[in-house]
Order: C-alpha cells, then structure tokens, then sequence
C-alpha cells in the first residue's frame, strides 16, 4: 500500500505539493489527473524517491522510500521526458537495469521485445518519440515493480501501441497484483485503464474516489419544465452547472441517479433523461468549482 | 526466468560502475592514446636520440626528478593530465545538472553515496589504469637504458600524478553537486582550483606595493595548489637530490610533505562531495540560484580578486606607471583605493550578472554590493597606510625569544671570515641570535630601517625595492608567534647597527669559526705578510696553539665598532687557520679560515712577538711592484654584502678592470676602463703602500688599491684607501670620470665628494700613467 502523508514538497516559494494525503490500494490502477502545475509529476517523482518531501513521508507498506534501495528497488518510474544513457542501446539498458532491479525478467523482456519490435541493438537516440517510450515501457514492465509509476506514458503511442500498453498493464495488474499510479491529461485514456482517480489542483487533493463513484456520484440532467421551474426551487440537490433554453434545462448534478431522478421527477418534467459523466467532464465541472473555469481563460 | 540473485550493494555500486566506465571508454581510449604518445614514446624517443652519454650518464633534453619527460611531455601530456579529471568528472557527474538524466538516476536502487563512489571509482581507473600501463612502459625503458637509479623517483612521480588528477576529480565532483549548471560546475571548478593561489598572490602582492617591510618571497604558493607544486617540482633534478642541493632538497622534502596533504584534503573534499550528494535536491538541476554559501564565498573572492586588480590598474594609468613600489606616495595611494571601490563594484555586479545569468537578483544583491565595496575600501585604506600598522611594528627585546637575521658578516667577494669552505657554507646566508645585546641591536636597525624610510618618504623620495639587496629579519616571539620583515635600500643608520653586531660577542661567536675550534680540529696555522709574500707554517704545540686561540678570541671580543670602522693604520699580517673538516656547534663545515692581525690587537701581536715572528711580517719587498692600479668605489651601504670589508692576500676582486691583457686596445679600454687610474712611479706608489687600509666599511667611498709585479698582468695585491687619504690627483681623475660617465649620481654625490677632494674643476692626465701592454 502507497501512503502519503501530509505531503509538502516546495520549489523556492512555490508549493507544489501542499499537505497532501494520498492511500493507494496495492494491485489498483490510480489515475492522476489535475490541471498544469498541478502537482502531479512531483507527486510520482517523490513517490519514485527522487525528490525528497521538506515534511510529510511517502511510504511503501509502511516504509519511506527516500534512499531506501530496497524499497526503491520495488518501484519503476517511467518519467513524461525519458532520458537514456547516452549512446546506449536497448539491450545495454536492460543489462543495467538486471543487475539494479532483482525482480527483473529476462523472459519478459525477450517477449516485449518481440511483441514491440523498435530493435533492440539499435542506439536509443536514433529512435523516434514513440518508440523511445516503448523502449522505456518494455524495460519498466521487465523490471516487474510492485509500483510502476507511469506519467504521461502514452504520450507519443500510436493508438494500436496504446492499445497494446493499456492490455499489458492490466494484465501485469491482474496477474501480479502491480500497482500503477498513472498520470495523464488524456482523461478518456484514464478512463479505461484506471479504477481510481484522483484529481490534484495547486498541490492538494481535490477529490478521489473508485471512478465507478466517481462517475455515477454525478448526473448530466437534461429535463423541460412547463411552466419553466425557478431552480432555486431545488435545494435538495447540488448544482454544479446549469444551463436553460426556453423550457429546457441541462444540469451537472453532484449526486447519484438514485437519488436525483425522483427528486427532480417530484417537480412534473415533461421529459427527464439522466445519464452518467464522462471523466473529462466531472474533471472540467470540479475545476469549475474551484474557479478553473475555460470562460475565464477565453477572451 | 525471473533474475533473482542476491542484489547486494557491491552488486549495484558494480553495476553503477560498469555502466560509467561503458561511458567514458572512448574518452579513455582518446586519452590513452594521446598520454601513451606524449610521454612513453616521448621518453624512448629520447633515450633512443643521440643527446645521450651514456659513458657520463648524461641527459639533455630529460628533465624533472625521475627525468622521464622532455620538452613535448612538458608541452602536450601535462596539460591533458590537468585537463582528463575535469573532463571525465564532468561526464560522470554531469547528469546531476539535467532534469531528464537526475529523474533516472536518483530513481534508481542506488543510495546516493555508493552512486558517487562508483563515479570516483570509474574515474580513478579511467585515469589511474592508462597512467599506471604508461609508467610501467617507462620503467622498463628507464631500466633498460640507466638502470634502476631513478624507480623511486620514477613511482614517487606516478604516486603525485595519481593525487593530483584525484584532487583534480574531487573537486569537479564537490563543485558539480553543489551548484545546478554545466556551466556553474566548469566555473567552480576553476575557482575550487585557482582561488587560493590567487588570493594568496593578490593579498602577498599588495602588501609588497604597499606595505614598508613585507617579506614578499612568494615560497607558500607552491603549497597552495598540487598542480603549481608538481610543475615547481620539476625544477628538482636526480642530481640535485643524490647529491643534496638546497633547492632540490626543499623542493622535494615540501613534494613529500604536501602531496599527501593535498591527498588528504582529496579525500576530505570526495567526503564532503557525498555528504552534499545525500542532501542535494534533485530540483537543483538545471537552476542557477540555488548555489548557497558556496556561490557567495565565490562572489566576495571574485570582488575582492577584481578590485584589488582594479586599483592596481587605476594606479598605473593615473598614477606614474606600473613600475617601483608606491609606498607612501599619496597620491597613488588615493588612486588604489578608489580604484579599488569602483573595481569591487564592477567585479561585484559582473560576479553577480553572471552567476545569476541576469540582473533579476540585482535589486536584492545592492546592500552586499555596498558591503564589500566598503571592505574593499577598508582594506585598501588598511593597505596604504602600513598594512594594518604592519608597516610600523617593532617588537621589543622582552617580547622576543630569537633573531634570524640575513647577515653572517660576509661579503661576495670581500671575506672577512672565510677563506674557502664546504657548500654548506655558501647556503648560510643567515645568524641566528637570542642574547640581549643582539636583540637590542636588532630592533635598533630594525627602528633605523623604518626611520630613514619615513625620513625618504618626507624628502618625497620612494624607496626602490627589488634593486639593492635586503635585510631579512625573523623574530620568533616569546608568544609563539614570528614576524618577519624584509628591507631593501638599506641605508647608513642600518649599516651603523650592522657594524655594532659585527663587534657583539654572540655574532662573532656564531659567524668565525676561529672562536669555536679546538687546537686539535687545527691541521695548520700559516702566518703571512700583508702582500702575501712570505708564508710562514707555524710550529705549535697544542698549549701554544690554544694561547694563540685564546689571544685572537679576546682581541676579536674586544674590537669596537669604531675600531672596525675606521682603521688608524693598516693591519700587520694574516693568519691563516687550516682545519680538520671542522664542523661548527651550528652545523657549519671549514676548511680554513684567515684572520687580519690589526694594530689593535694587542693579545696576538704580543703572542707574537714572544715568538719573535712579528718581523717576518715586514720582510716583503715593494720594490717588486712597478704598478699601482686605483679605482673608486663611490658607493653607499646597499644591503646583502658585509658591511666591513677587508683585504686579504687572498681576495680576488674586480680583476677584470685591473687585468691588464684586457688593455691592449686603448679605444675600447678608455670606453669601458676610463675610471682605472695607473701609476708606475715609485715614490707615488711608496705613498699609496702607506696610505693603505685593509679593513674599510662598504657605507663610504673607498678606493680600491692594486698592486702589480712587473710581468704581472694580473695584480697580486689589493687593499683599500680611504678617499679622504687618497692623492687628489686620482680624485679629481675619478671625479671627471663620474661627470662624463654618470651624471645623475655625480648631481647626488657631488656635495659630499667635494668635501672630501677640494676641488672638481680640473684637466686631469687621465691615462698619462697608463702602460701599453702589447
């Protein structure tokens, strides 16, 4: 189990991490998301040991990691910007990554090699974005870590790759009960591979949850009102968004269907549909909460 | 197929260290080569050339102790082996200033001291294992072609080699983990190495401008650096060591001495670069403002470094040149120190500009930029006026323990005491006194030396250093301390006080070596006439020979400085001490030893006279000399050569001006000789033979007397006359000689040797008793 606990990490004046507590379950797939400059990658770099916490302690089964080889040794980070040994080959790298990491397997390693064919005697730097991070994901699921830490890793995959990254995970995660922390702005790619979320704003935790919760703990209501219905009348739910036209209303509704559709219902709609968000749209209405809103960005 | 071994920390530091030599194998295949080609095959190429005699084992074109480099070793492989530690360590520590290469390393199961000893490792073999493959390639030359005379010499050089190009690594790696840039690491590292050197050369170096009596000899820069101590160490040569020379041996013993300091110091920086590895930040890669204490040290030392060259410069340009001291003149004083404010400015905002790449952090930098300006100004306001009342300080006698003096009592060519000694001998330049007499002495030249400079800079005179010799003065105080002043331009209030130490009982003691010896450590005792005519074996026994001791030991104790000074008539013989390898209680070795017998003392003469040898010593005959050679040595007391001068029978000096094969072309001769005055007259030389003295003190003009037999080109006797004694003719001659030759200095000493000859106006023989030797 990944602890965090009361997590500050601080660059200069700026706090990137800001009394952050964090517990993830061992073999669960956790999704970071959060805005720019959110404080994700410091998250998964402290986690990985590389950043050192000015207060709080990240923990793995109830040790910290900082400099903690044998801790270290059970965790993989495979970083938004790779970077190689220079001049090295792929197979260079995984020799010295055998001798760094105990759980490593050749056996895999053949087999990735095989089933993401970039060349394996080939010199890293002459490879392209992509096949560079299937370089770094070939050796990250070699190395077989209890915790791998993924930011951004399907940056520059093309969707087949991404396809075929996504399955390995999940059975690495299935079959080895590996943990993945993963870091993404592409929500839609979370939303598959993950099953929790957490989403981080100016170094804290602004909400996490199972994104079976996550997605049914949120109603899109589309509904027509005749006469138009005065939404203060609905004091029984939350209102995240609401627009009108005419006798028509969509609102963003923080609650369960459950629990919604009969209130609402109570009120005589003409019509009433409900349906569940998609993440990247819980994501955009929770920033809009806090005041992360486009229309403040857009002129 | 799961890996599961043991992974042990050896296993990772191994695995670290595989990696980092897999990364730095081409630049140690490139420096391989390049080292193998710049010095084994330089040194076989060598030994194999035909410069080489073998038959006197000697070696042209090999230098340094071992002498296993010549000229393009010195040229090509010393530089790379300053250049490859920086190189190498760079590469192996570089990846702390990138973001991308820190997130990889710092994730890995290493802790990060076996990553930063795995660094050190590989570059230690990178460089250690081509060095070592090198000197082995070299002693196998070496032995084939001198033998095994120099292995130990040889492997000591390695041994050096091998600590410099560690300190070399250690402190790019301590200064690439303390600061977040490439460019930051290449800057400090350059700092870490030239720094103190070169603080050390800027604070020596204004203190010798500007402080009155500072001790400018610059001998703990070679401590101050391994690499200035390797390239001083190769002045040492295998003969100056089996052989002891001072030099070669001080060089060495400071090698040996330094080289496992600076080892240690090595090793205390590669902790100090692990202790600072554990705590970095891994953020700090890539930042250039989070260097620290160590960015500050850096910017004051800069400042400092920049204004002191700043107010240099401003003195130069405003003041009058570059060149000689600018103690107490105001004028430049004042131009150093405002020069050196505006400099600490500049050196200070520059510093700053660069180290923060930007004037973003100026605003906040305005109050320490003011503080070291006003420091600046402090010390450079400290500096002109006596170095923080350095300039001024006399101890007094109670406050001293012992003198180190630089004055033995012997001149260059003028021997008081010695004859003719051992090398040792010749190193001695110095006494060391601890009696209450010579204590007072002492700090009375001392307070001379310091009031004739004040007395010069009021009569807007500056003294001119590096020119005349010095006085060096060490006091060891009785609070352990030691003060040390050195004065050049020593003038006649110092040469008074040298005169007075001449005659204490301590310096006699410690400086003649007549005064310690016993009859038995005496093989011979020859008497001989003032023109070294007659030589007489003494035959004494040892009770005879320990009275004569006796008898010159008191008359020496008894001599006062006004006796030494000024000689009422000129001695009446030498005595000659021919030793047993006599070695003095002070570690001095003799061989002989000559002392004047003067009118005044009475114990010896008597000595003697009882043994009836006095009229030996007036059985010479003068008719023998047709010639007389004179010249003027209108000369002031300077510094470095003895203050009393006395002619002996023995003394060679000034031959070339009085050989007169050198005379055959009168154009050339009047050119360079026209001071030389001659005479063949019998009765004039009757009268310069009376008028002579033997003992003269070098702070007054003195004649120089030589006398020649007829065949003789060469004179085969000297002796002194004092200006005031000698005939006006030759005065006036000399004087001539000074308006047409040196003009300047006739203006200067023109009222004094007026005094003394009458007259200036005069038309003079010059060469009217010149002989024409064909």
């Amino acid at each position: 189990m990944i602890q965090a606990t009361g997590l500050v990490k601080k660059f200069d004046d700026y706090a990137a991490l800001d009394h952050l507590d964090l517990e993830i379950k061992k073999a669960s797939v956790y999704g970071l998301v959060g805005t720019n400059g959110a404080g994700k990658s410091t998250l998964l770099r402290t986690i990985a040991g590389i950043y050192q916490a000015d207060s709080g302690m990240v923990s793995l089964d109830g040790v910290d990691v900082y400099e903690q080889v044998n801790i270290k040794s059970r965790i993989f980070l495979v970083a938004d910007d790779l970077y190689f040994l220079p001049g090295a080959t792929l197979t260079e790298m995984a020799k010295f990554y055998s001798v760094l990491y105990p759980s490593w397997s050749w056996e895999k390693y053949q087999k990735l090699c095989q089933a993401f064919p970039i060349g394996d005697k080939k010199k890293i730097n002459t490879f392209s974005k992509g096949m560079k991070r299937q370089a770094a994901i070939i050796l990250a699921l070699s190395v077989q870590p209890e915790l791998l830490l993924l930011d951004e890793a399907f940056d520059g995959l093309d969707p087949v790759i991404r396809l075929a990254v996504r399955k390995l995970i999940a059975d690495e995660v299935a079959s080895r009960e590996m943990t993945v922390i993963i870091s993404s702005h592409n929500l839609r790619e979370l939303e598959d591979l993950c099953d929790h979320v957490a989403i981080l704003h100016q170094g804290k935790l602004l909400l996490e949850k199972e994104l079976d919760d996550l997605r049914l703990g949120f109603c899109k209501i589309q509904a027509a009102f005749k006469p138009a219905l005065d939404l203060s009348q609905l004091s029984q739910i939350e209102i995240l968004h609401q627009e009108s036209q005419g006798s028509v209303i969509q609102l963003i509704v923080r609650g369960n269907r459950e629990d919604v559709v009969p209130y609402l219902e109570s009120f005589k709609p003409l019509i009433l549909d409900c349906v569940p968000l998609t993440l990247e749209e819980v994501f955009i209405h929770e920033m809009e909460v806090v005041g992360y809103d486009y229309n403040n960005i857009l002129f | 197929m799961t890996t599961t071994t043991s992974f042990s920390n050896g296993n990772r530091f191994l695995a670290v260290l595989k990696q980092d030599l897999r990364r730095i194998r081409s630049m140690m295949i490139f420096y391989w080569v390049l080292t193998t080609l710049f010095f084994p095959v330089q040194y076989l190429m060598e030994t194999l050339n035909g410069y080489i005699d073998y038959n006197n084992n000697m070696r042209f074109h090999l230098y340094g102790p071992a002498e296993i480099y010549n000229t393009v070793s010195y040229l090509l492989f010393w530089p790379i082996m300053f250049a490859i530690p920086i190189v190498l360590a760079m590469m192996l520590v570089g990846y702390m200033q990138q973001k991308r290469a820190v997130d990889v390393y710092h994730a890995l199961p290493v802790t990060r001291s076996q990553m930063m000893l795995s660094h050190f490792a590989a570059g230690m073999l990178a460089i250690g294992g081509p060095l070592l493959v090198n000197f082995l390639l070299v002693t196998v030359i070496q032995v084939a072609t001198f033998g095994t005379r120099y292995l130990w010499a040889t492997w000591l050089e390695f041994l050096f080699w091998m600590i410099i190009v560690f300190f070399l690594f250690a402190t790019t790696a301590f200064a690439a983990v303390n600061v977040g840039t490439l460019f930051d690491s290449v800057l400090f590292t350059v700092a870490l190495n030239c720094l103190v050197p070169f603080l050390y050369l800027a604070v020596v170096g204004l203190y010798s401008t500007f402080v009155y009596g500072f001790n400018s000899d610059f001998e703990w820069l070679i401590r101050l650096s391994p690499v200035i101590l390797m390239i001083t160490r190769q002045t040492i040569t295998m003969d100056g060591l089996l052989s002891p020379d001072s030099q070669s041996t001080w060089l060495h013993e400071i090698s040996c001495t330094w080289f496992p300091i600076w080892l240690l110091i090595a090793i205390a920086l590669m902790a100090f670069t692990i202790l600072f590895y554990r705590r970095r930040k891994s953020e700090q890669a890539e930042s250039v403002d989070t260097t620290g204490l160590f960015k500050t040290i850096m910017k004051f030392a800069a400042t400092f470094l920049g204004a002191v060259a700043f107010g240099i410069i401003i003195q130069g340009v405003f003041g009058e040149g570059f060149m000689y001291a600018a103690k107490g003149n105001i004028l430049r004083n004042i131009y150093f120190v405002i020069g050196s404010m505006i400099g600490a400015v500049i050196t200070y905002i520059f510093a700053e500009l660069v180290l923060s790449r930007g004037f973003k952090t100026m605003k906040r930098n305005i109050i320490p930029c003011g503080i070291a300006t006003l420091l600046m100004g402090a010390f450079a306001v400290g500096m002109v006026s006596g170095g923080f009342g350095y300039a001024n300080r006399v101890p007094s006698p109670e406050e001293i323990e012992g003198i180190n003096l630089t004055y033995t009592g012997l001149g260059m060519s003028n021997t008081r005491y010695e004859y003719s000694y051992y090398d040792q001998r010749v190193n001695q330049d110095s006494t060391q006194l601890a009696g209450e007499e010579a204590k007072e002495i002492i700090t009375q030249l001392h307070k001379a030396q310091i009031q004739e400079y004040e007395q010069a800079i009021n009569a807007g005179k500056y003294p001119d250093d590096y020119v005349n010799g010095a006085v060096n003065i060490t006091y060891q105080l009785k609070n352990g301390g030691t003060m040390r002043r050195q004065y050049y331009d020593n003038g006649k209030s110092v040469a008074d006080c040298l005169l007075r130490l001449e005659t204490c009982d301590e310096f006699i003691q410690k400086n003649n070596p007549v005064v310690g010896v016993t009859p038995d450590q005496i093989q011979e005792i020859e008497l001989v006439d003032v023109l070294g005519e007659d030589h007489l074996s003494l035959d004494l026994s040892q009770e005879q020979t320990q009275q004569l001791l006796d008898a010159v030991k008191a008359d020496l104790f008894a001599q006062t400085p006004e006796q030494l000074a000024q000689q009422q008539e000129p001695s009446k013989g030498h005595l000659v001490f021919y030793f047993r390898n006599y070695t003095t209680q002070w570690g001095l070795k003799y061989n002989s030893t000559v002392v004047q017998v003067e009118s005044t003392f009475e114990n010896t003469i008597r000595f003697l006279e009882e043994l009836q040898l006095m009229e030996m010593l007036t059985n010479y005959d003068l008719s023998q000399y047709t010639r007389v050679g004179a010249i003027l040595r209108p000369q002031n007391y300077f510094g470095s050569s003895g203050v009393v001068i006395q002619a002996t029978p023995y003394m060679q000096i000034l031959e070339s001006e009085f050989d007169l094969s050198n005379w055959s072309d009168v154009e050339t001769s009047n050119y360079w000789y026209g001071n030389t005055y001659f005479t063949q007259d019998p009765e004039k030389i009757q009268q310069l033979f009376d008028l002579r003295r033997d003992t003269v003190t070098s702070c007054d003009p003195v004649i120089v007397l030589a006398f020649y037999k007829e065949e003789n080109n060469l004179p085969s006797a000297y002796f002194y006359l004092s200006a005031e004694d000698a005939p006006a003719d030759l005065l006036e001659q000399q004087a001539q000689w000074l308006q047409d030759w040196y003009p300047e200095y006739w203006e200067e000493i023109q009222p004094s040797y007026t005094q003394v000859v009458g007259t200036t106006s005069m038309a003079l023989p010059v060469y009217g008793d010149m002989p024409v030797i064909g």
